[in-house]
């Protein structure tokens, strides 16, 4: 509106220097010209206001833009009532127990409720580790949500058709190509695989390096031939990731030829005895370089190891070696072989073989290992690899048992526990906090059992006869004060902190489930 | 009897963490005695102290009563107890004496406060002395309102465009006078003119004041509810009890939105209702200085039974109720107009107004959509820019299905306040 801008040019210039003229809507000139009398001022103000307010009552509305595809209906029942307000009450003050609440509710077939889409949507941007539990109880309406926003781009991902996770693999950037292959990947293999062969020469290290470490996921024989073209790659990163997938094929090439170098590298010795039957003796040939153990993802200088070059190579030899390889060539029982290893090279080839197992894991070496020395118990790799119950075992035998007071043991138990492990876990806990008040000066960070410990453990643990440790303590604690004189105040103080957090969580994940699953 | 949802009670949470602290209580193993009648629900709770603090909610309107020394009101107790009551109704029972103690004194006090008061004895001389500090006041506003169109003359006279660079100080000054001169109104409005001279609009909120400064000097030949309109604007404040001591007949309005503003070291919560039959539109405002408690706010999203008094206007809007409020049920829909009807709503209400910061409208059957720079509102064939940080909540409400929005419009941007979808009402408006 010409007017308008008249008007407003007049304001800000001042209307001595320049005033008003006449205005082109007859209204406005009228106004203007029957506030002329009042001075300039006035009339500018008075034909601005009513200007103004002509915009604002005439002010035409855009027409609609083309309007949205709307959600199709979801297909689960949202979370009852009661989760519902759970969620509210996590999604403000216990943000740690989410991940347990969705899959929770995932596994009893709900989907979220659509008043906290964004907000869980916007968590997981700051929270990674919550984007699968989410991912699973979208349904319908989260998805389209998800859809809509391209910083949640993460929660379609894979439901994304191929044909657009082909055209993202062609045109995307590569965090969006590294998404594309690994959904692909996870579906169709070797499709997967041709696509990247197919482009492989033209793409730059960095890119090829990304786009291999994707094929951990459905690794088969197929993938041999171009894996083992990898290994000529220029690049030494791209080289290493395709030495450690031919090392999970057990029938590759690839492990045939580090188990011909293994086999050579340890021996049985020549007994010089004439007796038989006398203790067999276990020889160490050390590798020597050469450029095929380069060109098998083995560094010639040793990135790290303190043992020097020769060492390392060992280790990473035996590494990629399946592990059972050794009772075979040695004709020994894993326990003996561990007994008869050569003092000086026992702790790289124990790392050797802790490794091996990672890959190929083997219930008798671990329990083996485990046997032989109790430091095993520090290894996360070996104590995660242990089925449940032979871990949860082990714990209880060398911390509850021996009243080892060690906390380093909760990495490891990084999984839901038993009933029962949790009874025993809570009555040592009762123990510890006797002794604590007794005045054994220890502080012992306790919050992590909170997560793993069963929290059904809270319909029972007021059973004096199956929790005679825990009530004891639990008795002689309610409504305790803290003696300020005392010195050990704050150790107390602090103990009953966190077995006052401890229990408070757990009943908040009993409660938890009752709302979900009954 | 009806059931607020956590939503509506959350809402009449005083601040964050008040309800944040609600939530947290919403547990029934922090709670100790729960239950409810037709009347009531009621539980004690341990806080820190020795004994529990006892909690009860009236159902009829959600008040709430607790023994905690918490100044906020409902405080966090009240906000976990509702929560409670709405997550799972509590087992009924019969109320425990602290209960009904206090129905019945809530009870007598309503019935006190409608009785007829008692007329003062000397209110000739009371009425004397008013007549005296109002004849003082005006003529203290005259002198400011007079200054205040000479200094609006003199910008314009000697043009603004240094205006955004003008320390804060300039502007204060004048709005300090108007505060001696007992125009608060007024000063207010010059308090935003900082913003107003960075934000592109000083011009619209000079020609404002001038159109205010103008009708006062005139006040004599205007209407009397125009009058009305002009003494607001400038800062008098119409005799709550007076307006109070007009019967209207009872009658049923539904409670459409609401929303806290925050302007300088006030806070204002602005709740509208609508008549059931006739669907006009009331206003009322609630103030709070600086960390005083607001006072209990009505839920949204109810139907209420009420008697409602309008503050003389030529565009009635702004209301107040008398103390008797009747909560009767949830709202399951809105009901609203095209954009188009609703922009011809504005448009008539600004004629009758031409200072109207704001408007209540309810859209109907609109979505709302992302254009790549601005959130907008559409529906069939008209679209608005809108404001609001609850823009991906709306669209994860509606799931890109027509909806129907309530909220306020200022002639350029809508502010939505209040969705209805499916039969359920949800609350937009970020409560500081």
């Amino acid at each position: 509106m010409n007017d308008l801008r008249a008007i407003t040019s007049s304001a800000l210039l001042g209307t001595e220097r320049s005033p008003l003229g006449v205005l082109e809507h007859p209204q406005l000139e009228q106004a203007r010209i029957s506030l002329e009398s009042r001075g300039s001022p006035a009339t500018l103000l008075g034909v601005a206001m009513l200007a103004f307010n002509m915009a604002r009552a005439g002010q035409p509305a855009n027409s609609s833009l083309g309007s949205l595809a709307p959600a199709s209906p979801d297909v689960r029942a949202a979370v009852p009532e009661l989760a519902s307000a759970r969620l509210e009450q996590l999604l403000d003050s216990q943000k740690q127990l989410l991940p347990e609440w969705l899959e929770m509710i995932a596994q009893a077939g709900y989907r979220l409720p659509h008043t906290n889409l964004v907000q869980l949507l916007n968590q997981a941007q700051h929270s990674p580790d919550l984007r699968d539990g989410i991912r699973a109880v979208l349904d319908s309406r989260g998805q389209w949500l998800a859809k809509q926003n391209p910083a949640w781009a993460w929660a379609v991902g894979d439901t994304g058709s191929t044909e657009s996770t082909l055209e993202t693999w062609e045109t995307g950037s590569r965090a969006a190509r590294v998404v594309a292959l690994r959904s692909l990947r996870a579906e169709q293999p070797a499709q997967a695989r041709a696509l990247l062969e197919a482009v492989w020469k033209s793409e730059v290290a960095e890119e090829r390096k990304a786009f291999l470490a994707e094929f951990e996921a459905g690794i088969s024989s197929a993938d041999e031939p171009f894996l083992e073209s990898c290994l000529d790659d220029r690049s030494k990163d791209v080289r290493q990731i395709a030495a450690g997938l031919l090392a999970k094929l057990p029938n590759s090439a690839f492990v045939e030829r580090m188990v011909a170098r293994g086999e050579s590298l340890l021996n049985r010795g020549k007994k010089k005895g004439l007796i038989a039957l006398s203790t067999p003796e276990l020889e160490i040939t050390l590798p020597e370089w050469s450029s095929d153990l380069g060109r098998d993802g083995i560094e010639k200088k040793t990135p790290y190891y303190s043992g020097g070059d020769k060492a390392y190579w060992l280790e990473r030899i035996i590494s990629s070696i399946p592990i059972e390889t050794w009772e075979i060539h040695l004709r020994l029982e894993p326990k003996e072989i561990l007994k008869l290893l050569p003092k000086d090279w026992r702790n790289t080839i124990q790392t050797g073989f802790v490794n091996a197992i990672s890959t190929y894991p083997n219930p008798t070496w671990i329990e083996a290992l485990l046997n032989f020395d109790s430091k095993f118990m520090e290894n996360a790799v070996l104590m995660n690899t242990l089925p449940l119950e032979q871990r949860e075992k082990r714990v209880r035998y060398f911390i509850f048992a021996k009243e080892n007071t060690k906390f380093d043991w909760l990495a490891w138990m990084n999984h839901p526990w038993s009933l029962e492990f949790t009874r025993e876990c809570f009555e040592w806990l009762g123990q510890l906090g006797q002794k604590i008040l007794a005045g054994k000066n220890e502080y012992h960070n306790t919050s992590q059992i909170a997560y793993l410990a069963n929290p059904e453990i809270t319909l029972h643990w007021h059973d004096p006869k199956h929790y005679p440790h825990w009530t004891a303590f639990q008795q002689k604690t309610s409504g305790f004060l803290p003696d300020e004189k005392n010195r050990q105040h704050y150790q107390v103080t602090y103990h009953l902190e966190q077995i006052k957090t401890l229990t408070t969580t757990l009943e908040t994940r009993a409660a938890m489930r009752k709302e979900i699953l009954s | 009897m009806t059931q607020l949802s956590a939503t509506q009670i959350l809402a009449l949470a005083p601040d964050a963490s008040s309800a944040s602290s609600g939530k947290a209580l919403n547990n029934t193993s922090k709670w100790k005695n729960l239950g409810s009648s037709q009347t009531a629900f009621w539980g004690e709770c341990q806080g820190s102290g020795k004994d529990p603090y006892r909690t009860s909610v009236d159902i009829a309107d959600y008040t709430a009563k607790c023994s905690c020394p918490s100044r906020k009101f409902p405080c966090k107790h009240g906000i976990g107890l509702m929560l409670m009551n709405a997550a799972k109704p509590l087992e009924s029972g019969t109320p425990p004496d602290w209960v009904s103690t206090w129905l019945e004194g809530r009870q007598k006090r309503a019935e006190a406060k409608t009785a007829p008061q008692a007329i003062p004895e000397d209110l000739e001389k009371a009425a004397k002395a008013t007549a005296k500090r109002l004849a003082s006041r005006e003529k203290k506003v005259e002198a400011g309102l007079e200054e205040l169109g000479l200094w609006l003359s003199d910008q314009i006279k000697n043009g603004v465009s240094n205006a955004p660079s003008q320390p804060y100080s300039y502007w204060e000054s004048v709005a300090a006078r108007l505060v001696d001169a007992q125009a608060p109104g007024l000063a207010r409005m010059v308090r935003e003119l900082p913003d107003a001279a960075v934000g592109g609009w000083l011009l619209e909120a000079l020609a404002r004041l001038h159109l205010i400064v103008n009708a006062y000097s005139r006040l004599e030949t205007l209407s009397p509810s125009i009058q009305a309109d002009v003494r607001a604007a400038v800062g008098f404040t119409q005799d709550k009890a007076e307006l109070l001591q007009q019967n209207p007949p009872k009658a049923v309005w539904t409670s459409l939105g609401q929303i806290s503003v925050q302007e300088d070291n006030l806070r204002v919560r602005r709740t509208y209702l609508e008549h059931i039959e006739s669907r006009e539109v009331a206003l009322l405002l609630d103030f709070a200085i600086n960390s005083q408690p607001m006072a209990v706010g009505l839920p949204i999203g109810v139907t209420l039974e009420t008697e409602l008094i309008y503050y003389p206007s030529h565009l009635p809007l702004r209301a107040i109720l008398k103390p008797d409020v009747k909560i009767l049920e949830n709202l399951s829909e809105l009901r609203g107009y095209s954009i188009q009807t609703a922009l011809e709503q504005y448009a008539t209400a600004l004629s009758k107004c031409p200072w109207l910061e704001r408007y209540p409208m309810c859209l109907t059957d609109v979505t709302v959509q992302f254009d790549g720079t601005n959130w907008q509102i559409q529906d069939s064939s008209q679209m608005l820019p809108i404001q609001t940080d609850a823009d991906w909540y709306i669209l994860a409400l509606s799931g890109g299905h027509p909806v129907q929005i309530f909220g306020e419009y200022d002639g350029k941007t809508f502010v939505p306040l209040t969705l209805a979808s499916n039969g359920s009402i949800y609350t937009l408006a970020r409560q500081s």
